[in-house]
């Protein structure tokens, strides 16, 4: 839980930057901070946890995107999507918002939320179709590396979307 | 039983990584068989070899997004042994403090959010309401307050000694990159009594809710979840159980020691076991043998496990936590020999065990809080030596965890294996899940989502950590259980994405 927020947006590059396109919402992430100009009312970090260590470093924010892989059978490599917890629910979990070691990112905030914890409003999630993420390397393969511009783009204009942040979807 | 039928609980998970419980009937409709299995993740020996061995402390806590914490003192321990240097007792106590820290949190989030849900929401429960949610609603909002409390204060200090957050970064061969101040201390004192506190309170969860209910005391005693087997652990000088430091000490299923060796001498006592329907290598004792999945004194297959490690020790090093240790093998039974308690072969009861891990953890904080050497600023050591090769060893969560380099004289990696906690559970792992199934599945039994569930149970007490035995990126395993009939037709299947 954060004692003192620094920005009212957190973007959060979710992955193992040692897996192959496991990394890719890191690398997404590192391209976003440095777009991003340095007055920005945004916090970028990557991490690569789930379940209840991915809510409580949520916390406190207002609005929160999370860029993270999705397993393959979710589109061509490459492929962006962008879900809302309630699609999450429903259908598809990324690669880290869940955890067989605690709980799934959904469960993990409805507790924070049960708690009066400072649960983020807004809570959109881009996920990136991958194809490797068995082998352990550096660079992310071809279609997925080629498709980092893009998420990139799709991650920017999310933080530049006006209005308040209303509750989430 | 022969109508195929496929039920799908939980849809929210399309991963492919998933773990699977594969339960074959035969044709009365009894279990014939149970197999685990359980995706491969590739190339960590290569990625590394190459490297300079000083990376790996923060290169193997990458492996792993639940336990980094164990992969960087293992790698730091190996470090020492490569570039032959003894840390001073002040950066170990200062190492044993941050790992103290870091048992807190691990087995406080196994049991409230992962093991605990069993017993407090109920093992029959719907699968939606087996959470830390289901807990909260159960027990109450203090109690999920109190568990996300410890987590936070915990991962505080973990940050604050580790140098960062989740993939600590201080570890270096013979030392540790940041003293403990004085003002830290004190801070970490009010987080460490707190801790001690929750340690009891969670004891009490335990004690009101699995003990104060006999229908839960039988399922933890039964005989679907006993295995007779080896445990391994390691103890300090006097046989007590430690995390951070000493000799590997293995017990067999009487409780007499086996062994007892120093863990650079690991490959003299453990080999590998191959089967051809899975790559898992499954672990023996060598001074045993391997006898196939079946438990008993000849067989070389041993457990590591919070179970195991108060098996294989005499008792705890704190005073609590020592209570605490002689409560649980006198309420189960365990007759004391030469001394020592006889081992606890429930395997439930290793949540049990944790709880007891988990107070002893916060007690060790506490003690080496307020011992001098802790501030000392001096934690850094020279380092001389030409590196060749090294073995070090921790106590994971999940088992006991031992890194080995190799080197060439510049310290860079040309060869690199790694024994994780949870392969050397994969034997007993194999063969509770089969033995749960075989008690829990009869000819007619009524495949509900319950009795998955109590399979899964048997699996669930190792809290195994596939991805990271596999050298994966772990905690995103979803468990798949899948039973055939004697035709090889799916009969149930259940889907667990959390």
């Amino acid at each position: 839980m954060r004692e003192s927020r620094s920005a009212s947006t957190l973007v959060l590059g979710l992955g193992n930057p040692i897996l192959t396109d496991d990394g890719v919402g890191v690398r997404v992430a590192e391209a976003v901070r440095a777009a991003l100009p340095p007055d920005a009312d945004v916090e970028v970090c990557e991490v690569s946890v789930g379940g209840l260590r991915l809510m409580e470093r949520m916390l406190g924010y207002e609005r929160v995107i999370l860029v993270d892989a999705l397993q393959p059978g979710d589109g061509e490599p490459g492929t962006l999507r962008r879900l809302t917890l309630a699609d999450l629910a429903e259908m598809s979990a990324t690669q880290h918002s869940t955890c067989a070691h605690d709980a799934s990112l959904i469960t993990a905030l409805e507790t924070a939320r049960r708690m009066g914890m400072p649960v983020p409003g807004e809570i959109i999630i881009y996920g990136v179709a991958v194809q490797d993420v068995l082998n352990f390397g550096e660079q992310p393969t071809p279609a997925v590396a080629a498709a980092i511009p893009a998420v990139v783009a799709a991650v920017l204009a999310e933080i530049e979307r006006a209005g308040p942040p209303g509750r989430e979807e | 039983m022969t109508t195929t039928q496929r039920i799908t609980i939980d849809p929210i998970t399309r991963l492919e990584g998933h773990g699977k419980i594969e339960i074959f009937l035969d044709d009365q409709g009894n279990v014939a068989n149970a197999y685990l299995q359980v995706p491969e993740l590739r190339g960590f020996e290569q990625f590394c070899v190459g490297r300079p061995a000083e990376e790996m402390p923060r290169l193997t806590n990458r492996i792993c997004g639940v336990c980094p914490e164990a992969h960087h003192m293992a790698a730091t321990k190996t470090l020492d042994a490569l570039y032959q240097v003894e840390p001073s007792s002040a950066v170990k106590k200062v190492r044993e403090f941050f790992y103290s820290a870091f048992y807190v949190t691990d087995h406080t989030t196994h049991f409230y959010a992962l093991g605990g849900p069993d017993f407090v929401v109920g093992p029959d429960a719907p699968a939606a309401e087996r959470n830390i949610l289901g807990v909260v609603h159960k027990v109450g909002l203090e109690i999920g307050k109190q568990v996300i409390d410890c987590r936070v204060r915990n991962h505080h200090v973990i940050q604050a000694v580790g140098g960062r957050g989740v993939h600590p970064v201080a570890g270096l061969p013979g030392g540790w990159s940041k003293a403990i101040s004085k003002e830290e201390r004190d801070e970490f004192e009010q987080i460490a009594r707190q801790n001690v506190e929750f340690g009891l309170f969670s004891l009490k969860v335990f004690e009101d809710i699995v003990l104060g209910n006999q229908e839960y005391v039988d399922l933890v005693t039964s005989d679907a979840y006993t295995e007779r087997t080896y445990y391994m652990g390691m103890v300090d000088e006097r046989n007590r159980v430690n995390f951070y430091d000493g000799q590997v000490r293995v017990v067999g299923p009487d409780g007499k020691e086996f062994v007892k060796y120093h863990p650079r001498d690991y490959l003299k006592h453990i080999a590998e076991h191959t089967e051809p329907w899975t790559y898992l290598k499954f672990p023996f004792l060598k001074g045993v043998g391997w006898k196939g999945f079946v438990d008993g004194p000849e067989s070389g297959v041993y457990c590591a496990t919070p179970l195991s490690r108060l098996n294989a020790s005499d008792g705890m090093a704190t005073p609590h936590a020592q209570a605490a240790f002689e409560k649980m093998y006198e309420t189960l039974g365990s007759k004391k020999v030469n001394g020592r308690y006889e081992p606890v072969h429930f395997r439930l009861a290793t949540h049990w065990a944790r709880l007891i891990e988990l107070l002893y953890a916060a007690e060790r904080m506490l003690e080496l809080l307020q011992d001098p050497e802790i501030t000392d600023p001096n934690v850094r050591a020279p380092i001389t030596a030409k590196p060749d090769e090294g073995i070090g060893c921790v106590e994971a969560p999940r088992g006991t965890l031992t890194h080995h380099y190799w080197t060439d004289e510049r310290g860079v990696l040309t060869r690199v294996n790694l024994i994780v906690g949870t392969t050397n559970n994969y034997a007993p792992i194999a063969m509770s899940v089969k033995k749960a199934a075989q008690s829990l599945i009869k000819k007619g039994t009524v495949i509900s989502d319950g009795l998955l569930n109590r399979i899964e149970m048997a699996f669930r007490a190792y809290d195994p950590c596939f991805g990271c035995a596999t050298h994966a990126l772990p905690g995103q395993m979803p468990l798949e259980v899948t039973i055939y009939d004697a035709e090889r037709s799916v009969v149930e299947r259940l889907q667990r994405g959390v």
